[in-house]
């Protein structure tokens, strides 16, 4: 470890910027000139890693997803309204043609029928059961109701099937006697019933015939013709699902035409996000995405267009202050030989001469502190300020900043030093902010001025508290602005202006902060926190 | 979310929809004229009479009444047109032109309706009885019976006993049967004259 070195400062209570720098040219103007104005800023690995997490996670409910599913959707419908209507019109043709055929078939055998009335039971049955026998398109059971009289072909007399609003319509004695069927489902079997109530002929010019009082049922069982309505629906679900699954290709190729678009358009907005302004995307076709392509490409090149002037006035600026500077600094090297020979002269002047002459030889320091501080903040700007750290001794680090400013005074300043605490400082820099704390708080607040230093858990907290009357909360926000007075009627002050905006860029660059507050007791407390 | 959901739930359901439904029950379906039997015996050896069902109906019966092959005139006149019967003679029944008989012939009128109002009220036989047909008529209601095929109005039928307190089977059953006896068409009129007055003329409606 190297001891903390403490460079030549500036006289004390003249807090600088660039202690030991005074005055040097040549080398550090040129690197300041060609140093780039804007690093290449890469993001940070954690970002990055986030962002890739980011997009391999699945989305549920993303692009690709909904265009499937939309797809799917469609191709449902399509082949579930096809299916629907397929199968309902083929239910209802082959249940029409067996009912047809059913009734026609049972119609035409009870024409055959010769019967006395009332009919005999057993001559009736016979007739019942050949009717039966010749059903079509498959053996009915048949009933005969007359009066009271029950006979059937099977050995039951009536059938549980039959219902009473078949039966009621049966036996209506309407002008023109009807047959009627209906389909009943009884302990899940769909059964097929047929009533006819048969009439005889009479000679009357007009009518259908007297009706004999007798009605004749016929029962069909239906379960060939359920079979074959399953079968459709087996065909029609065998054939949809391969449909549904032809139907993820094109959802599947339209979901990729349009997503690689989109991603190449996000990778693209990424990239500018991160600083390259020279991205563009490859835009073909004529279809929005294109137009969106070409318009992200246009607002790209508009943007570096103005992005790179924007960033030429700068350079432009930021080289003229510190042209300025550098400038000013070779005439002032001079004034201030001149002013030194002049205020060890001045004893020998008349009084008013050698007033005028000390005037001169304060204002050219001030001035020359002044060039130096508007030179570190330009190379701040520039960012070409560099960082040489070094493992120090806090304690030791602050001591010897106030011992070569001259702040040894108990009644000025109270160091309350953390002993051991060691840190990676530029010890340069460092001095800087101390110095500059320190000598901001003698000229704006009141001594006794402490200095703390002490290790928070890896954070090195400086504090440099005062006992003045405490910074103005409306000014509080401002005071690490360049030139900015507090006090405005205040125009002259012994600092240049830029020593706290100087002392902030140096705790930024070890990556810590700075902030100003009011102590409980009154008085001004700035704090430093610089990462161990 | 909560939409497409409720769509995909929509759609699942057709489809469970269209691979539950087999064959449905339906409402009972017309489906044309009844078929036409053949009453036994033929209607020139039959008496038709009506009686009520056990649900009130009137139900028709044939009884054979022996005559087969002895032809049955209906009242037609020359060219078949029932209502241009001059009364003279009537052609027989089938046979038409030069088969004519006299209009006072025993087949031509009067005794069939009178036999059948005498079978209809003699009630149901025994195996019509069994097929649960019954009569709505006076039992005793044959005496002080007359039956003149001749009225203004069709046939004209007197009984002894009061018709218009009779329940609407028994007018039917008389109305019928006799309209059935008087020819086979069963069109003809029938007047009902009781001790209390006369029913309106009316036609057979079953």
């Amino acid at each position: 470890m190297k001891t903390c070195v403490n460079p030549a400062g500036p006289a004390a209570g003249e807090p600088s910027g660039t202690p030991g720098r005074r005055f040097r040219r040549g080398r550090t103007r040129r690197a300041e000139r060609t140093a780039a104005p804007e690093p290449e800023r890469t993001p940070a690995p954690d970002t990055r890693a986030a962002r890739r997490a980011r997009r391999r996670r699945p989305r549920p409910f993303g692009l690709r997803t909904r265009l499937v599913l939309a797809f799917l959707l469609v191709a449902a419908v399509g082949c579930g309204t096809t299916a629907a209507l397929t199968y309902r019109a083929a239910r209802n043709a082959i249940l029409e043609q067996t009912q047809n055929t059913a009734v026609s078939a049972f119609r035409q055998q009870v024409d055959d029928l010769n019967l006395a009335l009332p009919p005999d039971p057993d001559s009736l049955r016979d007739a019942l059961m050949r009717i039966a026998r010749q059903g079509k398109p498959r053996p009915w059971r048949v009933y005969a109701e007359y009066g009271s009289l029950r006979v059937s072909s099977t050995d039951r007399p009536t059938s549980s099937v039959i219902t009473p609003e078949l039966r009621d319509r049966a036996h209506a004695r309407t002008a023109t006697p009807q047959a009627g069927f209906q389909r009943v489902v009884k302990g899940r079997v769909p059964y097929l019933t047929i009533a006819v109530p048969a009439v005889f002929r009479t000679d009357a010019v007009a009518g259908a015939g007297q009706p004999t009082g007798l009605v004749v049922y016929a029962v069909m069982e239906l379960g060939e013709e359920e079979a074959n309505i399953e079968a459709l629906v087996t065909a029609a679900r065998d054939g949809a699902l391969p449909a549904l699954a032809v139907a993820l290709v094109p959802a599947l190729i339209a979901a990729r035409g349009v997503l690689r678009p989109v991603r190449e358009l996000r990778h693209a907005a990424h990239s500018m996000g991160r600083g390259r302004l020279d991205t563009r995307i490859h835009a073909k076709g004529s279809d929005e995405l294109a137009d969106l392509a070409r318009t992200f490409n246009e607002s790209a090149a508009e943007l570096e267009r103005s992005v790179t002037e924007l960033r030429r006035a700068e350079a432009r600026a930021r080289r003229f202050a510190s042209d300025v500077s550098h400038e000013l600094r070779t005439p002032l090297a001079g004034m201030l030989a001149v002013t030194e020979v002049l205020d060890e002269d001045a004893g020998a002047l008349d009084s008013d001469t050698a007033r005028a002459v000390r005037l001169i030889s304060a204002e050219t320091v001030k001035l020359a502190v002044l060039v130096e501080d508007l030179m570190e903040i330009s190379r701040f700007d520039a960012r070409a300020a560099e960082l040489h750290t070094d493992q120090v001794d806090v304690a030791d680090c602050v001591r010897r900043t106030l011992a070569g400013r001259r702040w040894t005074d108990p009644a000025q300043v109270v160091p309350l030093l953390a002993e051991g605490v060691r840190a990676d400082l530029d010890p340069r820099r460092f001095d800087v902010v101390v110095a500059n704390l320190v000598g901001n708080a003698l000229r704006h607040g009141a001594a006794p001025v402490t200095v703390r230093v002490r290790a928070e858990g890896d954070t090195l907290v400086t504090e440099v508290s005062d006992r003045g009357p405490g910074i103005h909360p409306d000014v509080l926000p401002h005071v690490f602005d360049r030139f900015f007075k507090a006090d405005p009627a205040r125009a002259r002050s012994a600092g240049s202006g830029l020593g706290l905006a100087i002392t902030e860029e140096n705790v930024r660059l070890h990556g810590g902060t700075v902030e100003a507050a009011n102590g409980p007791e009154g008085g001004a407390v700035f704090t430093v926190r610089i990462p161990l | 979310m909560t939409r497409r959901a409720a769509r995909l739930a929509l759609c699942a359901a057709g489809l469970l929809a269209l691979a539950g439904c087999g064959i449905r029950g339906s409402d009972v379906v017309e489906a044309g004229g009844a078929p036409t039997v053949v009453v036994a015996p033929f209607p020139e050896s039959r008496l038709l009479l009506y009686f009520l069902g056990p649900d009130g109906r009137l139900m028709p019966v044939s009884r054979d009444v022996g005559r087969i092959g002895v032809p049955v005139p209906t009242r037609s006149g020359p060219g078949g047109d029932p209502d241009a019967a001059t009364g003279e003679t009537v052609p027989f029944d089938g046979f038409g032109q030069g088969y004519e008989i006299d209009a006072g012939h025993p087949y031509a009128a009067g005794i069939a309706p009178a036999k059948a109002l005498a079978a209809l009220f003699a009630g149901p036989r025994p195996p019509e009885r069994a097929a649960g047909l019954t009569t709505a008529l006076p039992p005793d209601g044959l005496r002080a019976a007359q039956v003149r095929t001749d009225g203004p109005d069709g046939l004209l039928i007197r009984v002894g006993f009061p018709v218009r307190s009779l329940p609407p089977g028994a007018v039917g059953q008389l109305v019928c049967t006799m309209a059935f006896s008087a020819d086979r068409s069963g069109t003809a009129r029938v007047t009902v004259t009781g001790t209390d007055g006369s029913l309106p003329a009316s036609s057979c409606e079953v």
